[in-house]
């Protein structure tokens, strides 16, 4: 029984975190990825446009 | 005509407003999403105020203290579902609208940061407002003692505790939110969220936006020596009390919050609710273009 709670204790306390903390740093990547990846798209809509002039 | 009706939304048109008002909530202008925040971070301070000076020398039993605390606490969701405003932890319902695919985690995680820094603010612009009242001087330092020892007991939290009393604390105002979308009346949305709120403040369970009054509340007090001589304690047994503690009280019951709002409450309702209705239209999309072609070669 107690090496039960324990266990339960260590899932809480490594997995929660983790599971919390994962989906955050991949939504901070997100979400500082996306400016980048816009102005790249946008640069490379535009200098097709500048060769053909 | 429209038909008149007083039943309650039932928990399939919740999902689907909950996912509607997650996007909303998303897209709106950075501005407007950042005072909104400020003014939910003054408003849970004003519940933390309330339930502060309610709860000194109330000369209640331990059970009738914390119902009647939880009860006034109530007072700061309240006015952030019914005035409107952007509570974080509410916030994380939003969660159910990104499941849904129609928010990226990137918006999502916009609005968190944005909101939780403007809870922040409105937080402790509602503590200083307060400090200057001299509230805390109430019934002879008391309300000053309770606001210490409320703090004190925060920054002294265990990492397990903490984090277990901030998952069930969310879970219980996502849930207050959640019984919100099911009212169409301003009785119906305040009845839905007393009694959830009054079960986690009762309870005891750790809430980051509050705890964002209650531990800064505390700092100040710490300062005043009337408050220490009333409460009958040295700098010692404040030694967790600080800036330091604050910060890491905030960090392990915000992680709560988010698994116990987002994960037990907003995922688990989009997968009983609205995963079953995504595949459906997933599927009868899927099976259209072949009947489109069928029908061409046909005819």
């Amino acid at each position: 029984m107690i090496d039960l709670l324990n266990l339960v204790n260590v899932g809480i306390t490594v997995l929660v975190p983790a599971i919390v903390w994962t989906v955050l740093l991949v939504g901070l990547f997100q979400l500082l990825w996306e400016p980048i990846r816009n102005a790249r798209m946008t640069s490379q809509r535009v200098a097709p446009q500048g060769r053909s002039r | 005509m429209s038909k008149l009706t007083i039943d309650a939304h039932p928990p399939l048109e919740m999902a689907e407003r909950m996912e509607d008002v997650g996007v909303s909530k998303a897209t709106m202008d950075p501005q407007s999403m950042f005072f909104l925040a400020v003014l939910a971070g003054s408003f849970i301070g004003l519940g933390g105020e309330f339930f502060t000076l309610v709860t000194t020398q109330s000369g209640l039993g331990f059970g009738m203290n914390k119902l009647v605390g939880g009860l006034v606490f109530s007072l700061g969701l309240i006015l952030v579902v019914v005035a409107g405003a952007e509570l974080f932890t509410g916030n994380n319902l939003i969660v159910m609208a990104w499941v849904g695919g129609k928010l990226t985690l990137a918006q999502v995680m916009r609005n968190w940061i944005i909101v939780y820094v403007g809870n922040l603010v409105g937080s402790v612009a509602t503590v200083l407002f307060m400090y200057f009242t001299n509230q805390w001087t109430f019934a002879e330092y008391q309300v000053g003692v309770n606001a210490l020892n409320i703090a004190n007991a925060k920054v002294n939290l265990s990492f397990t505790t903490a984090l277990t009393r901030g998952i069930l604390c969310n879970a219980l105002v996502c849930l207050a939110v959640w019984l919100t979308l099911s009212g169409r009346s301003v009785a119906d949305k305040i009845m839905a969220i007393v009694f959830p709120i009054t079960a986690f403040v009762a309870s005891g369970f750790e809430h980051s936006i509050a705890n964002m009054y209650f531990i800064p509340m505390g700092l100040l007090m710490k300062g005043e020596p009337q408050v220490l001589e009333a409460a009958g304690v040295v700098a010692a047994d404040l030694a967790a009390l600080n800036v330091h503690g604050f910060l890491d009280n905030l960090l392990v019951v915000t992680t709560g919050n988010i698994f116990g709002g987002g994960f037990l409450v907003a995922m688990v309702y989009w997968f009983i609710y609205r995963r079953p209705q995504v595949r459906a239209r997933v599927e009868s999309e899927q099976d259209q273009p072949r009947s489109f072609v069928t029908d061409r070669a046909s005819g």
